[in-house]
């Protein structure tokens, strides 16, 4: 018995003995992140932002950006200029550029990129291949000059808004490729899942699914090399688990805390909040194919009911602006104007006006997540209250998108990513629809909700082949207004980036798509 | 007691047939588009359709569940929707975690229970029998993610005795891959340190996930003890002058551990289905943690490929089980 | 052989033990509070108030408000009557469906017997929360469906139950009797059979109420619950947990309401199963 005991106790002792080791060292950043999301390390297959911020470190572009997404800067393009139609664009490559693999980036490889990117035609593509349809429209002039030639002529915003574009625009070493290439497989995309083929500041060491990314630093970096030399991702999907490992230094960055967590953490001793304007837009959708959102006296009214303050304030707790319009605060285009707040009475004479003094009965379709959850059931209440009775299901993304796409829902809350930073890639997918068929050539969220609008959808075209930068942001503000004040977009805000770290880490610099961040910067402590 | 082992087997084939055409066919009647899912929203619809055709989702049903079945034949599970890799593959990367977790739930356990039940039984209606009685049944009523989450706050975050998550510290990188055990990978590679400290990280979660099991194994030892003790041959050998431990290790203990080995075997295949929310809590990269990721994308293939791992293995249990079970009680004789 | 609890049993193993008898005091609480809990109950169970989300206990909030500002006290009395619903509906169903099939296994034997067995071994060689995921995915995530999910993989106990049940009063002398006289098998079933199964299931559900509630709440858990607002307390457990450790109440007192639910039936379970195992009625 007595030995029993003895026994107990000493093995409690041992674990007593302060168990979580020595601290991290220097030379390591340890992040904490749900890396669940990361499907494939292609570059040209890469999607989410998550795997995109991964890429960021592996890969780069001819062109690159800082902070806010207006300037653009030389990366492995030095300079470049336009033809004087506007529609080629000649890149002039920086020189004594390695990849990873030691060889040299140089034209050649350049076209290889893009000519794999176009061949592979991944789902990411259409971001490239909507202006440069083919390998034929890249040239190489010499060993470090290539010509990109556009099928429409672009600004030189928006042309760099497109070859920074992450992933798709990347540039692959072609050695890997050719080393790695099968008869079944002659990208190599297999290969490429799981290693990298970049000339980034980091290399790929491993990445384990649902565990783990493992990088180091690339020395010859032609910017330099990386001040920390490992940069460790571990997966942490649990929120609270996120939390308490930033909390007791298991990790040094914590990249999805929750607002409530974000607000405790700003106030106390030995943490740093970055935070930034979002490249999201949260919406609540109304389906103008099903009644009654087909008038717009009836979609004015929900978006006079909805409680934005409880949203933005309660549920995102300040981690979100309030916005209203489809081009967020911070890329070329935004329309500044929140014309909308809760009004009960107002609302209420709306739908009288249109027909429904008792209000009517609906469905709200939202993801089973928080926030979006929560938002949605706050709508749901506040629609209770002007006489809207919606019943609230909750569908995974497999489920919700399949009745999305299918234009088969009633009210759906939902988010979209901004693809990237210019306000082109938004008013496409918001506001062009002239048929809500599937012989539509945009089937995006003006179509998903069948919002046929053909004079508004000749001006996004017309915005396309605009030259003129200030006169093409120009006419994004009308496309908004329209959209703000007749379309089924019922706008709440656009979600703050929030990033947090221990203080001993320096040099993080955030940008308004996390997917964007240079960890070759950050240095510890 | 060949012909009984073939006929299990014979059997265990029929049921594992049978599990994965139930599987197959309710997981493409619901009305979801997993292609969809793992593009995101954004992605255009000639994409989606793109991907639909090239992971073969878009032929009928029937054609689908006849190169389902040729595939498998060939030891060809499909392929992930999500991870874009044969989902054998995939069983076979995250298997051995959730098996390392397991073995040590039930070691825990086992040895746990069993002394637990033991100290009960024999300290009748004193305390340690309450306190075993009532740990037990506590045990059985606390939500294993629940248990997990608490357990997490008290010995991590506030007595900072234990690891908080992950089978290994986050800034060591993993020993090459041998068997794909971590801690036999990790003895295979000399880092004994590193065992030792993932031995710590795997306390917390085997703990967890073997409550439910250790307090099944202590109710049913103490019961059986008791049932034992007052038995003829335990007064004889405690008149003979045995020491009483010696009366209750040697002599009642192993007559009363059939029915426990039972309910341990029982266990067994039960564990693989806590490990699900288990692993969630943990960030264990393991089997329940993919089978929540495949069933909540409706990733076809995985979610039919796991169902049939996980009937596989419970099958296979419960024949051992049963063997060792026949093997241990002379009464039973399989024909 | 599960029979009939006499008044005495009761008395002797469940209100003298002590442990029994709390499980019982328990089991009593929650069907109270199920019954006068939203009447009781300060607020209503739906008003969000964001402004006010994940207040601490107070005098206005006892247990705290949730990641909405909705008052916890009221969800988890209100969850208390979801909760006892599901169990009844759970009992009903899986009970019902096991009954059905082990009457018509053990009375009629032979293939049906080995066919319906099969049938339940097939059942058996599915993990219970694994298929309890599947159907839900397959029928959509609502509490409705959950229920179902639950009850369709609980079924299998209560039908080896009930054939064993069918064996034995198949060869009683009266069955016999009825036989002879001509009695027609739906009358010897619905007549003689039915009625001696009905006590073994609602004692052996009573037993297994508690893992039912565990395996509803697990999946209220991972996703596949009660769609909001419905205040099921195994999803309330899965939203609050994402604000733990500094805002402990909205997960932890959902939770704790489990675990007494839990604890109560299966302390009763104990005290019941005393009874009926003839080795305990010794000590």
């Amino acid at each position: 018995m007595l030995k029993r005991l003895l026994l107990w106790g000493a093995l409690v002792g041992l674990l007593a003995v302060p168990a979580l080791g020595q601290a991290i060292p220097k030379d390591t950043l340890v992040i904490g992140a749900d890396t669940g999301i990361i499907v494939d390390l292609d570059p040209a297959r890469a999607y989410e932002v998550f795997t995109n911020t991964v890429i960021e470190q592996l890969y780069d572009n001819l062109v690159d950006f800082e902070g806010t997404f207006e300037v653009i800067k030389p990366a492995l393009a030095e300079s470049w200029e336009a033809s004087a139609d506007g529609m080629t664009w000649t890149f002039h490559l920086r020189k004594g550029v390695t990849f990873h693999s030691g060889n040299e980036v140089n034209a050649d490889a350049v076209v290889f990129s893009f000519t794999r990117a176009l061949a592979l035609d991944f789902a990411p593509i259409w971001m490239l291949d909507q202006y440069v349809p083919s390998a034929d429209n890249v040239k190489k002039i010499d060993d470090y000059t290539v010509a990109i030639t556009t099928k429409v002529a672009l600004s030189e915003g928006l042309m760099g808004a497109i070859m920074g574009v992450q992933g798709i625009c990347a540039i692959v070493d072609p050695s890997v490729v050719d080393a790695h290439k099968t008869a079944d497989d002659p990208w190599a995309y297999k290969w490429l899942q799981f290693h990298d083929a970049g000339s980034g500041p980091y290399k790929l060491i491993e990445w384990s699914p649902n565990d783990r990314v493992t990088l180091e630093g690339f020395d010859a970096y032609w910017d330099g090399a990386p001040k920390t030399k490992n940069v460790i991702v571990i997966d942490i999907p649990e929120r609270a688990q996120q939390r308490l490992a930033l909390e007791n230094g298991t990790v040094d960055i914590a990249w999805d805390l929750l607002p409530e967590a974000v607000d405790e953490l700003r106030d106390r001793e030995g943490f740093t909040i970055y935070e930034s304007p979002g490249w999201s837009i949260d919406y609540l959708c109304m389906n103008v194919g099903k009644e009654p959102f087909g008038d717009p006296l009836v979609r004015k009214a929900i978006k006079y009911a909805i409680d934005y303050d409880a949203i933005v304030n309660g549920i995102m707790k300040g981690a979100a602006i309030v916005g209203q319009t489809f081009i967020p605060v911070g890329i070329p285009g935004h329309l500044e104007a929140t014309p909308y707040h809760k009004d009960v009475e107002k609302a209420k004479q709306l739908l009288a006006d249109a027909g429904y003094p008792d209000g009517f009965t609906t469905q709200i379709i939202c993801q089973p997540t928080s926030p979006r959850k929560d938002i949605a059931t706050q709508i749901q209440q506040d629609l209770a209250e002007v006489g809207i009775k919606a019943d609230l299901v909750q569908l995974i993304s497999a489920q919700m998108y399949e009745l999305y796409r299918g234009q088969e829902h009633y009210l759906l809350v939902a988010g979209w990513g901004v693809d990237y930073g210019h306000g082109d890639s938004l008013v496409k997918p918001f506001a062009h629809c002239c048929s809500t068929g599937d012989d539509a050539p945009v089937r995006q969220l003006a179509w998903r909700n069948m919002y046929s609008n053909c004079d508004l959808t000749a001006l996004v075209d017309k915005t396309e082949t605009e030259l003129d930068e200030e006169k093409k942001l120009e006419m994004y503000e009308q496309i908004q207004q329209v959209i703000l004040d007749d379309g089924p977009f019922a706008i709440e805000f656009y979600p703050l980036n929030q990033i947090a770290s221990l203080d001993r880490v320096k040099g993080f610099v955030m940008m308004n798509s996390t997917s964007y961040i240079e960890l070759c910067g950050v240095y510890k402590e | 007691m060949l012909a009984y082992i073939v006929r299990r087997l014979v059997w265990m084939v029929f049921v594992i047939f049978g599990v994965m055409t139930l599987t197959f066919f309710i997981s493409r009647v619901i009305p979801a588009d997993p292609v969809a899912a793992v593009l995101p929203g954004n992605a255009p619809e000639e994409a989606i359709q793109q991907e639909r055709e090239r992971m073969g989702l878009d032929k009928p049903i029937w054609v689908q569940y006849g190169l389902y079945i040729n595939g498998l034949l060939h030891g060809d599970l499909g392929t992930s929707i999500r991870t874009r890799q044969p989902v054998l593959s995939d069983l076979l990367r995250y298997f051995p975690a959730t098996a390392e977790l397991a073995i040590t739930a039930l070691i825990m356990g086992t040895i746990l229970g069993v002394s637990l039940g033991l100290l009960s039984a024999v300290r009748q209606g004193k305390f340690l029998d309450h306190f075993g009685r009532v740990f037990a049944i506590w045990g059985l009523s606390m939500p294993a993610f629940f248990t997990g989450l608490m357990l997490i706050i008290l010995f991590s975050h506030t007595l900072h005795w234990l690891p908080q998550l992950g089978q290994m510290p986050a800034y060591l990188r993993r020993p090459p891959r041998v068997t794909g055990f971590l801690i036999l990978d990790t003895m295979i590679a000399g880092n004994w340190s590193l065992v030792w400290t993932e031995v710590k990280h795997l306390i917390l979660p085997a703990f967890t996930l073997g409550w439910l099991s250790t307090a099944s194994i202590v109710r049913i030892t103490r019961s059986s003890l008791l049932e034992v003790l007052p038995e003829e041959y335990i007064k004889t050998a405690r008149m003979k002058g045995l020491h009483e431990s010696v009366v209750i290790l040697k002599h009642a203990l192993k007559n009363a551990m059939l029915p426990t080995i039972t309910i341990i075997g029982l266990r067994v295949a039960s564990l693989l289905e806590g490990a699900v929310l288990t692993e969630t809590v943990f960030s264990w990269p393991g089997l329940g943690r993919y089978a929540t990721s495949s069933f909540l994308a409706i990733d076809f293939s995985a979610v039919v490929g796991v169902t049939v791992f996980i009937a596989f293995l419970y099958s296979f249990c419960n024949l051992v089980v049963d063997l060792i079970y026949g093997y241990l009680n002379p009464k039973i004789r399989y024909a | 052989m599960l029979g009939s609890i006499t008044w005495r049993d009761f008395s002797k193993h469940i209100l003298r033990n002590r442990l029994s008898l709390i499980g019982l005091v328990l089991i009593l609480a929650l069907l109270i509070l199920a019954v006068i809990g939203p009447t009781v109950a300060p607020y209503g169970p739906y008003a969000t108030d964001p402004l006010n989300k994940l207040q601490g206990p107070s005098g206005t909030h006892p247990f705290g408000t949730d990641n909405l500002g909705r008052d916890l006290l009221t969800r988890i009395l209100y969850g208390a009557r979801i909760s006892v619903t599901i169990a009844t509906i759970v009992l009903i169903v899986s009970g019902g469906l096991g009954t059905m099939i082990g009457i018509v296994s053990g009375y009629f034997g032979g293939g049906v017997d080995n066919l319906l067995m099969r049938i339940t071994d097939l059942f058996l060689a599915f993990p219970r929360l694994i298929l309890a995921m599947a159907i839900a995915a397959a029928l959509g995530r609502d509490l409705r469906n959950v229920v179902l999910a639950v009850a369709f993989t609980s079924w299998t106990v209560f039908a080896r139950l009930a054939r064993g049940q069918a064996l034995a009063v198949k060869q009683q002398d009266y069955v016999e009797a009825a036989r002879a006289t001509g009695a027609t098998r739906r009358r010897i079933l619905f007549v003689h059979v039915l009625p001696m199964c009905i006590s073994p299931v609602i004692i052996q559900g009573t037993i297994a109420m508690g893992g039912i509630i565990l395996t509803v709440a697990g999946l209220g858990f991972i996703g596949f619950g009660a769609q909001p607002p419905t205040p099921e307390w195994g999803v309330m457990v899965s939203d609050g947990r994402n604000y733990l450790p500094t805002a402990w109440w909205a997960c932890v007192f959902p939770g704790l309401a489990i675990m007494f639910t839990v604890l109560g039936f299966n302390l009763l379970g104990d005290g019941i199963r005393d009874i009926l195992d003839p080795r305990m009625r010794r000590s």
